[in-house]
């Protein structure tokens, strides 16, 4: 393999790695992306239209680490569509993208787990209700004399000597507690979409030259 | 000399906090009076704001300011040989950045006021 054409390889190379974790966008997005910096590496590194090996290996170098770049993309552009689609995917998505990079972040993804989770059982419970009325509620049962267990949800049989506690009023108790959980979580999150997008350049490196002299 | 290296790096975090906060204005800013595409920016920034702007921090800012519709882009095929995407200013880009530029100019007049004894040198 001569020059130039191990040069275009490493090209090809770091782009194949970060095309995958662009993935979350729209495909002609992220298409889009790599093509941009396809062009940029081309431009920066090529000397009398020849791709220079080592000039290559710098300008990646300055682009970064794959996945690093990658965040950098989806935040920002995650950010904004969550905030005009109000998407529950789009915002769970959000969050666990934040998780890897903050401390706030695995606590909004928790949140949205949870909130979420609740939203889910909440519904699901009302909807499925009359449906499959003897398999769906709320069992209350004695396993030892100072022990209670619970069991909320769909199960494939009743189980034996428990007491179902809310029989046709988990229909109204599942739509009131899982709409408010969905709202809550919906809401909370945005918020922590507002702040970043507030924050958001907090990351951003870069420097003047003659720096860290 | 009295200061030590705590000083210098509290100076030196206020400084990038100061640089984010006009990274906006001065991307924006670059594309007044005409378009551009990424490597161009980058140049242009260097050479006329003496600001070296990470690729991994400018190609996803360009990005962005083109989804929140400030930026508008196309595809142009160049004399290298390989097309380059340029960007530049949409109407509201424009007036965002005469809106952050009228209150750039406002807010640095106004605290020259309270540097100006500071080092009187730097006087204009």
């Amino acid at each position: 393999m001569n020059a130039a054409a191990r040069a275009e390889h490493a090209i090809d190379g770091y782009l194949e790695r970060l095309r995958p974790a662009l993935s979350a966008l729209p495909a002609a997005q992220a298409d889009d992306i790599v093509k941009e910096l396809r062009s940029h590496l081309i431009d920066t590194a090529e000397v009398d239209n020849q791709l220079d090996p080592q000039r290559v290996a710098d300008a990646i170098a300055r682009l970064g680490d794959p996945a690093t770049l990658a965040s950098a993309y989806l935040m920002d552009n995650l950010a904004l569509r969550a905030q005009t689609t109000r998407s529950p995917l789009l915002l769970l998505r959000l969050a666990a993208l934040w998780a890897t990079r903050s401390l706030e972040g695995i606590g909004a993804l928790v949140v949205a787990f949870f909130g979420y989770g609740t939203a889910l059982i909440g519904l699901g419970c009302a909807l499925l209700k009359p449906f499959t009325p003897d398999r769906i509620g709320l069992w209350i049962r004695q396993v030892a004399p100072d022990d209670i267990s619970y069991q909320l949800g769909r199960v494939s049989a009743p189980p034996a000597d428990a007491r179902e506690l809310l029989g046709w009023y988990i229909i109204p108790l599942g739509l009131v507690v899982g709409a408010i959980a969905f709202a809550a979580t919906t809401r909370y999150l945005l918020g922590k979409v507002r702040k970043y997008r507030r924050i958001r350049d907090r990351d951003t490196a870069w420097m003047m030259p003659g720096d860290g002299t | 000399m009295s200061h030590g290296p705590s000083d210098n790096l509290a100076v030196e975090r206020w400084e990038v906090q100061v640089r984010k906060g006009v990274l906006e204005l001065v991307v924006l800013a670059a594309f007044w009076s005409g378009r551009l595409y990424g490597l161009e920016l980058i140049r242009r920034l260097e050479s006329d704001a003496k600001l070296a702007v990470a690729e991994g921090t400018l190609y996803p800012l360009l990005s962005r300011l083109h989804v929140d519709g400030q930026l508008e882009a196309e595809w142009v095929e160049a004399d290298a040989g390989h097309p380059r995407k340029y960007y530049k200013l949409t109407p509201e880009g424009r007036r965002r950045v005469v809106k952050m530029t009228r209150f750039w100019r406002e807010f640095t007049s106004n605290i020259d006021e309270i540097l100006a004894p500071v080092l009187p040198e730097y006087k204009r």
